[in-house]
């Protein structure tokens, strides 16, 4: 069964996450969570494995700095991917690692020329030191920088196709930094590269405490909102099925709520099956 | 004519520096709109390090409270940002560092307490490997049995505490105890922190018991480890205290 819709996998569910069944569940990891020598965690990760289809998408690369993307690292990683033979390996269009400090989270960049020619070079080098493709996620955006030569729709098209790499489309982050950046988040998606896509995430979002809707967070902290539903059946409807992820990291629900969201990505994702299905039948 | 943008690195450099709350990054548009995105950034990286920390030493945390945790959390990340984006085991010099924190400076089981917190990190990511069974040693010929070097499972960490941090330690782990105040006699102690099988497992050693551990630990042959600890105390039951590490998992098998 091919993915269809699945989950970040929260370890508090593991119970139901290893036994639930459903046509094309997956779920996703941050393989930094698991570059241990052993123990528990890998001992999950295994039994999961066993029942479930699994992708790992990276946090910690830091593709988009001025740098090399850390040999340790990529080892690391490439043991994992080798060891759980995931369906989907990704990362971000992001830094996050420099100077010899780890900064926990996804940090922007002027989108020059010689920024692409750099993310394209540690693209190549970790699809290389992995033996596969991997997917580019876009960011989530809370600023205008000075600076950009390229549009983030134009790099991630040059990225693909320079390196081949593939895009993961987060819905979200395309909704939290058009809303923040005044650009159309509806033009943003139908100028992406349909075959390019590989996957697609869903999540949730919040208002700034201080700024209010002006400035949205991407929380991954509440169900996803019906806006973003909107773009996404929209982009599907455009570019066919892809394996969709609700990712909840923040104020965790039961099992049964992330379930039912995941659902309902998978009814999209059906309803365009069947829907293209007849296309062809009827061509 | 344009001044130059500056290259990746120097905006990296002007971004990082700005994140961890030098000096504010410039030339990006309006100052105001661009203090509220790196406010974003800037949440979102401390508290990513802030939760890491909080995970390794979630003892610590439940003695000394969320708000002082959080105090010495960004005390701990003045002097050094995490360097592995594997924040699994972020922390490691957190216990020395209490040791010179001005406001632990009345606690003084809590340094104990958090290198606890940290062997436990350790066995709990630490390989999987097979645990020298006592049937095992039966086997042996008496005479052979004290030239063997009882080599430590990977898993395993000792660690002699000068406050009774162990028992401290091991009152505040989960299952969450009733709250409340117990007497507790003030004494060294050791403990051997390891996970033999799936779980991690601790032990309160005496001080005949933890030398011949650690001489067992740093490569010595049984019968030095039998001599270390009954250095220690000569009148000590060392072949009871000897089965008691085997039955806890604490070597692994012989080569």
């Amino acid at each position: 069964m091919r993915p269809t819709a699945g989950l970040g996998f929260k370890p508090e569910h593991f119970d139901e996450a290893h036994a639930r069944r459903a046509a094309g569940l997956w779920f996703e990891v941050h393989p930094e969570n698991y570059m241990v020598d052993g123990g528990p965690r890998l001992a999950m990760l295994e039994a999961l494995r066993g029942e479930h289809p699994l992708s790992l998408h990276g946090v910690g690369l830091s593709l988009a700095a001025a740098a090399d993307p850390d040999p340790r690292h990529l080892e690391r990683l490439r043991v994992l991917a080798d060891r759980f033979e995931p369906f989907v390996v990704s990362e971000h269009l992001a830094w996050s690692a420099w100077g010899g400090n780890y900064h926990p989270d996804l940090l922007p960049f002027p989108r020059t020329e010689a920024a692409l020619a750099r993310v394209a070079r540690n693209v190549e080098r970790t699809q290389d030191a992995l033996g596969r493709r991997i997917l580019i996620e876009n960011p989530s955006l809370y600023m205008p920088l000075d600076g950009h030569e390229l549009g983030e729709v134009e790099f991630l098209t040059a990225l693909s196709r320079r390196t081949g790499c593939g895009l993961l489309v987060d819905v979200n982050n395309v909704y939290v930094s058009a809303n923040n950046l005044g650009f159309s988040a509806r033009d943003y998606l139908d100028a992406l590269p349909a075959a390019a896509i590989g996957e697609i995430h869903l999540a949730g979002h919040a208002a700034d405490a201080r700024h209010g809707a002006d400035l949205l967070i991407d929380t991954h902290g509440a169900p996803v909102a019906e806006p973003v539903w909107s773009l996404y059946a929209r982009l599907v409807a455009r570019i066919g099925v892809r394996p969709t992820l609700i990712e909840r990291d923040e104020d965790v629900p039961a099992f049964a709520d992330l379930m039912a969201e995941r659902d309902r990505a998978a009814e999209v994702l059906l309803g365009e099956a069947i829907r293209s299905a007849h296309e062809t039948v009827d061509a | 004519m344009r001044p130059s943008m500056p290259d990746l690195a120097q905006f990296q450099d002007a971004f990082a520096a700005a994140l961890r709350g030098g000096e504010p990054l410039r030339g990006h548009g309006d100052p105001a709109r661009l203090e509220a995105g790196m406010s974003v950034y800037r949440n979102t990286t401390f508290k990513g390090a802030l939760d890491a920390l909080r995970a390794n030493y979630s003892t610590v945390e439940r003695l000394v409270g969320t708000e002082w945790f959080t105090a010495s959390a960004y005390a701990f990340l003045d002097i050094g940002w995490p360097s592995d984006p594997s924040l699994v085991a972020f922390g490691e010099h957190y216990p020395d560092f209490l040791g010179f924190f001005e406001p632990a400076r009345s606690l003084a089981y809590l340094p104990g307490v958090a290198r606890l917190d940290r062997a436990w990190t350790e066995a709990h990511v630490a390989s999987d490997a097979p645990v020298l069974e006592a049937s095992r040693l039966a086997a042996i010929e008496p005479e052979a049995l004290l030239d063997l070097r009882l080599r430590l499972h990977p898993s395993a960490r000792l660690a002699w505490c000068r406050s009774p941090a162990p028992t401290i330690w091991r009152l505040n782990r989960p299952p969450a105890p009733e709250p409340g105040e117990v007497e507790i006699p003030w004494r060294e102690e050791g403990t051997a922190i390891a996970r033999p099988y799936a779980q991690v497992e601790f032990m309160i050693l005496d001080p005949a018991a933890f030398d011949l551990a650690d001489a067992c630990r740093r490569g010595e042959t049984l019968g030095q480890a039998v001599e270390a600890g009954l250095a220690a105390e000569p009148d000590a039951a060392l072949t009871r205290y000897l089965a008691d590490l085997i039955g806890f998992g604490l070597f692994q098998p012989l080569s």
